[in-house]
């Protein structure tokens, strides 16, 4: 029986493993192709060489909050926004840095607000990027979560991590069934939020204001990069529900600190933080903007750039 | 520690290596120490109340053996009320204080203070398995253990300690005694269910609740097929959480020789109610037929008082789950559907045709469905609308809200993998012993089920529903 009992022990453990492994690999090539959703941007980014007038870096509030096609259509501009949800500071350096690379805008959009660069050093919803683990700027971001090397070392154990979400993006690329709408990534990178309605704080945002000071280094390089490849930087600070500073922050060195680095590389800054045109109907909580909340963005974003740009010239 | 995570994968393995290399006459210490540190794991000081109740049914136990007349009685009594004691203060003292504040309001008495308790882990399955024995003692189908080591394993064996089966004494006692020499077919058969579990729980349990909770905490944002969806999730959640559990529990305990009383046994292929009960939560069903209703007069009186036992049995079960009116509503209508049957049952009989089974099968199915609304339910209310928006007419009846891809995806998934889990269950169960001696199926089996564990189940650490009872 002792001879027996390994025999099943072993191919059971080489079906389980071996169909998950496959299983794994398939999901990541349907992933890999998609154009869809936020692994669609992700491909886009770091694949694509589309060129584009100008690009929206930063989190969730840029991937939410302004629609390229409004934005366009005031500014006669191409644009891109490639916000990518949750993403910690090393990651928008990373992907602003690839997307200048692939795509020379002259424009860069960099959103700067209350935890752009905060300490974090996790990774947001590691599991899409599982696709990209041969990708040399995505190891650096692994490095950050050691459950993302398990995708290298182990296949069986990565795909547990992926969650239905992502396997059905990857089976729509394998079957072409789910046409796009307006709600998808489609629209230049542009994902709304679907809800209306106010659903107040959410427990994840923090409460004060606070930035680590090697992020901040991190900011300065960053605007010089992209400086030397012709692009101009314009920091946004997109609107917020509601004041944050809870009077124990460091806001008012990191302001001061903002404003020299302006100053010095000649970035531009469309302050819309605590706006008083953005009213509490247009945000889904303190920090993301409704449908109607982004329409409203993207339209006074577009203008104040055409503003700007018409001095220019 | 949750059987669905990594630190008992990590405990069960350390514990089985540990008790085979233990000699024999240690291996009831080891075990046992495993069984406290398996409790402790979550609020170590609670161990002393389970450790009051074995101490009292052990002493009871042997006096019960040893006296005669009245005196038997009185042990027994006072066995059950410390039980009951116990179990009422830590489940039942909030209700209460409820009771108590509403009389008080009344008459302008003295209220009962309001205490800040957290219900024991498994409080309820453990104090009705001790007190099986005590009355397994007292009715002479069982002679006091001796041996405290050994009867306190029989009230803590880690496998079963938290959410049953709630055994007796003629089961699992003769069998802590034994020197279970290592068999790899027991290894493999425990295995191979503890593997079947954490399919029922992580890919089919932990993945429907994505659906049953929304509906369940905002039922008037649905219309009536979404809310009947949703009732629907929650019948095979309910399911595959507890009989998950049984699983693992029972394949955990059978790596290690012991054979543990089957929990479940089909019970959405049940033909008609009374054959659900035969099916459903065996352990508490029977406990609470031998040690309730038979006492009652079972089925050997008048139709009048007949019905009543039910009543009061089912009204019991309900009770036993929690304090909440809803649960008392879910046995009252359990009741209702089972003194239907018994009343009907007879006019049936000469109909008894696979027609009327597939028949009786499918309606089983859809009142049981609809009781466990009362079951998942915030309150009572709650369980009313959803119950009127599903027979309400509703406009939106043929409009399908558009779902999102991932959710169909999602929703596509899970009824694929339900029917795989019902046609396994149906053909294998129970125990899946329907395997033991088909190897290459045994092997497929497995290998499959590993695959779609590691490749759809959620392990998000969910807990089971019946750790809350």
């Amino acid at each position: 029986m002792g001879r027996r009992f390994f025999i099943h022990m072993a191919v059971t453990l080489a079906i389980g493993l071996i169909c998950s492994s496959a299983y794994y690999y398939a999901i990541c090539q349907g992933l890999r192709r998609t154009k869809e959703f936020f692994p669609g941007r992700l491909n886009h980014i770091l694949y694509d060489t589309t060129r584009y007038d100008a690009v929206f870096m930063g989190t969730s509030r840029v991937s939410n909050g302004i629609d390229p096609l409004i934005f366009d259509s005031i500014t006669h501009l191409h644009s891109y926004n490639a916000g990518m949800e949750g993403a910690s500071f090393s990651a928008v350096d990373l992907f602003t840095r690839r997307f200048v690379r692939n795509h020379h805008p002259r424009y860069v959009f960099l959103n700067i607000d209350i935890y752009t660069l905060e300490k974090e050093n996790s990774l947001y919803d590691f599991p899409q990027y599982y696709p990209h683990l041969g990708d040399s700027d995505i190891v650096v971001l692994s490095k950050k979560k050691k459950e993302l090397s398990f995708g290298k070392y182990a296949p069986f154990i990565a795909v547990s991590y992926i969650d239905d979400y992502l396997k059905g993006v990857a089976l729509d690329e394998y079957l072409d069934i789910y046409p796009a709408d307006d709600l998808t990534c489609s629209h230049r990178g542009f994902s709304p939020v679907r809800s209306v309605d106010y659903h107040g704080v959410s427990e994840k945002i923090p409460l004060a204001f606070s930035y680590d000071t090697a992020n901040f280094r991190k900011l300065e390089a960053l605007c010089r990069y992209c400086i030397d490849q012709h692009c101009e930087v314009i920091f946004i600070m997109a609107p917020i529900y509601g004041a944050f500073d809870n009077g124990k922050s460091n806001a008012a060195d990191f302001y001061h600190r903002l404003k020299n680095l302006e100053s010095k590389d000649g970035v531009g800054e469309l302050n819309f933080y605590l706006d008083d045109r953005f009213t509490k109907d247009m945000f889904v909580n303190r920090t993301h903007l409704n449908r109607n909340g982004a329409q409203q963005y993207s339209q006074l974003m577009g203008d104040s750039i055409k503003h700007i740009l018409s001095h220019k010239r | 520690m949750l059987f669905n995570s990594l630190e008992f994968l990590i405990f069960f393995i350390v514990v089985t290596a540990v008790y085979y290399l233990t000699p024999y006459r240690w291996r009831w210490l080891t075990l046992l120490l495993a069984s406290c540190v398996f409790y402790m794991a979550l609020i170590p000081a609670y161990i002393l109340i389970l450790l009051c109740i074995i101490v009292i049914d052990y002493t009871a136990a042997l006096y019960i053996e040893k006296e005669t007349g009245r005196k038997r009685k009185i042990y027994l009594g006072l066995s059950i009320a410390a039980n009951l004691g116990v179990l009422g203060f830590f489940k039942y003292y909030h209700l209460l204080v409820r009771i108590t504040d509403y009389l008080c309001l009344h008459y302008h008495l003295q209220p009962l203070p309001y205490l800040d308790i957290i219900l024991p882990l498994g409080l309820s399955f453990h104090t009705f398995q001790s007190m099986s024995y005590t009355i397994e003692v007292y009715r002479g189908n069982y002679n006091a253990e001796r041996h405290f080591g050994f009867y306190a394993l029989y009230v803590m064996f880690y496998p079963q300690l938290v959410a049953g089966p709630i055994e007796r004494p003629q089961n699992l006692l003769p069998q802590l005694h034994l020197d279970i020499p290592f068999k790899y077919e027991n290894l493999w058969q425990g295995l191979r269910l503890m593997l079947w579990g954490l399919f029922k729980k992580v890919v089919i349990a932990d993945r429907v609740v994505g659906y049953v909770n929304p509906i369940f905490n905002h039922p008037g944002d649905y219309h009536n097929l979404q809310i009947l969806a949703g009732v629907l999730a929650f019948t095979i959640q309910i399911y595959c959480d507890f009989s998950g559990y049984s699983d693992i529990a029972m394949g955990a305990a059978k790596c290690m020789g012991f054979d543990l009383m089957i929990n479940f046994r089909r019970p959405y292929f049940a033909a008609n109610i009374r054959d659900f009960w035969t099916r459903w939560h065996i352990s508490l069903s029977t406990w609470f037929r031998d040690y309730v209703y038979k006492p009652l007069g079972g089925n050997r009186v008048g139709n009048g008082r007949l019905y009543l036992n039910v009543l009061v049995v089912f009204v019991l079960s309900g009770i036993w789950h929690g304090t909440n009116r809803t649960f008392m509503l879910w046995g009252f209508i359990h009741a209702c559907y089972f003194i239907l049957y018994l009343m009907l049952s007879g006019f049936l009989k000469p109909f008894n045709n696979s027609l009327l089974k597939i028949f009786g099968w499918g309606f089983t199915f859809m009142i049981v469905a609809l009781a466990w609304i009362f079951f998942r339910a915030e309150n009572v209310g709650t369980a009313w609308l959803m119950l009127s928006k599903i027979f309400a007419r509703d406009p939106n009846f043929y409009a399908f809200t558009p779902l999102e891809y991932f959710k169909t995806f999602s929703i596509a998934m899970s009824i694929v993998l339900c029917s795989y889990m019902f046609i396994v269950e149906y053909i294998a169960d129970p125990r899946l012993i329907w395997f033991n001696e088909r190897h290459k199926a045994d092997m497929l089996f497995c290998g499959f089920t590993l695959f779609l564990v590691l490749s759809f189940g959620v392990f998000d650490h969910q807990t089971f529903i019946y750790f809350q009872f």
